[in-house]
């Protein structure tokens, strides 16, 4: 089989081309021999099979940051039979270096100039024949967004996959410096590609104008933010609700009859155990298909870079970047969706310090439970302002940690991102993406909940004497942790329900006391104090969101000791205000 | 010769030289700012956030602190 590589640089349109080619046939996995996940696909091309590689975008091949040691390591790692080099035909003045780069690495290729719409409202002149003569290798230009160009871009794909070459390494040893690349490209583009004198004004100077603007550009940004938010929710809950319910009935309907005939604790195993895993992982699925389809829409259309101009004179200070508030604000929804689009951040630094803030956002599983809570402590009028507070004690926890970590996860000083200019995505290409992201979701964290929820339903299981469980034996053991912080040892158990996920803490609760959930608030009011319910409450806020977050935590990062690190400080940090809370509170009365 | 975070805003410039390490200079080669290269500084962000540059038709912000290592001056 041959195996072509897809290069090019960042937000010159590389994954629209890479789904216009492939349609629904990808799959991301692991690179063999390196650990990064690569997204590829089979597709046909000139009657052989011809395996595509979509490497990520970069700027340069001789640079350090993390994608371009992806695609060195790559390409120095496997032989490929060519390299499809994706431009935008707009900027070839400071694409063409990494391109010339590429053809003196050795790697026959095929040259492709995207945006040709782009190019011809800009009123860009452009002598095919002749750069195709200068570079000399096919050059066909293209707008994939329109398919235009697309029959030229198969013939010269179609040509160089029947081509009789073996595939080969790239000899990055040959490759010419960034300085030197740059004056190549100069001299290769005078007299065949020229930009006119002064550009003509579009539509995306009249937009900026209004959403860049000092004053209005920030509250337009968080209107907007707040109906994307909206969106995500008021499409995703009912069909996460859909998915449940019918999750619900096909486990009463059917799976409990089957299971009927087993002993009560494999039913007990299976149902509450494993069937409780399935349906924790495919009830984020909707959620997580509608969310990336929106931040697809904020990403393709450049919105996503005019909200990091806004917002990066408050980020830089914690160290991060104007794309971590969003995915911030995106984690008052559900953090799981809000850890995996970090991926747009391609710096490693700055995508694990926004890892670490993101499970600090009150996710609306969470305000299930602080609304009951402030519902039973509270009269009325203060349970408002009590949640008010409590979503500013979410901010304030994100910030205190940034602050903290931000010199050891320090970002490169040089940020810089590109504007483009706003353009409309394509309805297909946003749906490939996010079937796509779900897939890999599911495929890679759904092990994991499982295992997770397994593990809890043997430890509530497993019995320790005493007609006892492990999970009983659990409040015991950890008196000493919870004493100081008002947390009854009976409550044990419940933090461990909620750490599997937060839309049964409530539940758990009343089984702890015996009560049906309607009764749950008296029951509470009877067995605990203020205090320590306010404690209980806040540890709830602060410690690890649920098991699926863990997971998506540990699939970003591939790194178990960041995601320890992720878990152990929530939990450091949600005792430690409980501590400060209740402890403060004695001192008081 | 002025510093990039202290240029005119709306102004057309020519970058003069960039006091940057070898990284820190190819990521900013990359959206085309080399010495000699002609600018325009389009908009400055408040408090102190980032500036958007235009050179060629390519738009991209960058963070005063990188642009006050940059030295250029207005284009005649």
């Amino acid at each position: 089989m041959k195996r072509f590589a897809l290069l090019g640089l960042p937000n010159t349109g590389k994954s629209t081309v890479f789904n216009r080619l492939t349609g629904m046939s990808q799959r991301v996995g692991n690179w063999p021999g390196l650990t990064v996940e690569l997204t590829s696909a089979r597709l046909l091309l000139g009657g052989k099979m011809v395996e595509l590689v979509d490497l990520p975008g970069v700027n340069d091949l001789t640079g350090y940051s993390d994608d371009e040691a992806v695609v060195r390591d790559v390409l120095m790692s496997t032989a490929f039979d060519a390299a499809i080099l994706l431009l935008n035909a707009a900027q070839l003045d400071r694409q063409l270096p990494l391109a010339l780069q590429v053809l003196a690495s050795g790697l026959p290729a095929v040259v492709v100039l995207n945006m040709a719409d782009e190019a011809r409202l800009l009123g860009i002149s452009l002598d095919l024949p002749l750069l195709r003569q200068r570079l000399g290798v096919p050059v066909v230009l293209v707008s994939a967004k329109r398919m235009e160009g697309w029959p030229a871009l198969l013939e010269a794909l179609n040509r160089q996959a029947a081509s009789a070459a073996v595939a080969s390494h790239a000899q990055l040893e040959r490759v010419p410096e960034t300085q030197q690349a740059i004056m190549q490209a100069r001299a290769l583009l005078a007299g065949c590609w020229r930009l006119p004198a002064v550009l003509p004004a579009g539509i995306t100077e009249k937009v900026d104008a209004w959403l860049m603007h000092s004053c209005w550009g920030l509250p337009l940004f968080f209107a907007c933010m707040a109906l994307l938010f909206n969106l995500t929710y008021q499409i995703g809950t009912p069909l996460q609700g859909w998915v449940g319910d019918g999750l619900d009935w096909f486990k009463e309907a059917a799976l409990q009859h089957w299971l009927a005939p087993l002993p009560a604790i494999v039913q007990s195993l299976l149902l509450e155990g494993v069937w409780q895993g399935v349906s924790t992982v495919l009830t984020f699925a909707p959620i997580l298909f509608v969310f990336f389809i929106l931040m697809a829409l904020v990403e393709d259309s450049g919105y996503l870079a005019r909200a990091a101009y806004l917002t990066d004179a408050f980020m830089a200070r914690l160290g991060l970047d104007g794309r971590g508030f969003v995915m911030q604000l995106m984690g008052f929804g559900c953090n799981v969706p809000a850890i995996l689009g970090t991926r747009v951040m391609r710096e490693r630094q700055q995508r694990l310090l926004t890892m670490l803030i993101v499970p600090f956002s009150l996710c609306s599983a969470r305000l299930q439970v602080v609304v009951f809570f402030a519902g039973i402590l509270f009269t009325p009028h203060q349970a408002p302002w009590v949640l008010l507070l409590l979503y500013l004690l979410s901010f304030v926890v994100a910030i205190f940690t940034a602050w903290l970590f931000k010199h050891r996860y320090r970002g490169n000083e040089a940020f810089l991102l590109e504007l483009p200019p706003y353009r409309l995505p394509g309805m297909r290409h946003m749906l490939i993406r996010a079937v796509g992201e779900v897939r890999a979701f599911l495929e890679l964290a759904s092990s994991f909940i499982l295992m997770g929820v397994v593990l809890v339903w043997l430890v509530s299981h497993i019995p320790a004497g005493d007609n006892k469980t492990l999970a009983d034996m659990l409040g015991t053991v950890l008196a000493p942790v919870l004493d100081p912080i008002g947390i009854r040892h009976e409550l044990a158990v419940a933090l461990l329900v909620g750490f599997v996920a937060k839309e049964i803490l409530l539940g758990g609760l009343a089984v702890i006391y015996g009560v049906p959930e309607a009764g749950l608030g008296a029951a509470l009011l009877h067995h605990l104090d203020w205090a320590s319910a306010m404690s209980f409450l806040i540890f709830t806020l602060v410690y690890v969101p649920c098991l699926s977050t863990v997971a998506a935590i540990r699939r970003e990062s591939r790194s178990r000791s960041f995601t320890a690190l992720s878990v152990g400080w929530s939990v450091l940090l949600a005792w430690l205000l409980c501590f400060a809370f209740y402890q403060g509170l004695h001192l008081l009365r | 010769m002025l510093s990039l975070d202290k240029f005119p805003l709306g102004c057309k410039g020519v970058v003069d030289s960039l006091d940057l390490s070898d990284e820190a200079f190819r990521r900013v080669a990359a959206f085309g700012l080399i010495p000699g290269s002609h600018f325009s500084l389009m908009r400055s962000a408040p408090f102190g956030g980032p500036l958007v540059l235009e050179v060629g038709s390519t738009r991209f912000l960058l963070r005063r602190s990188l642009a006050s290592l940059i030295q250029v001056r207005v284009a005649e």
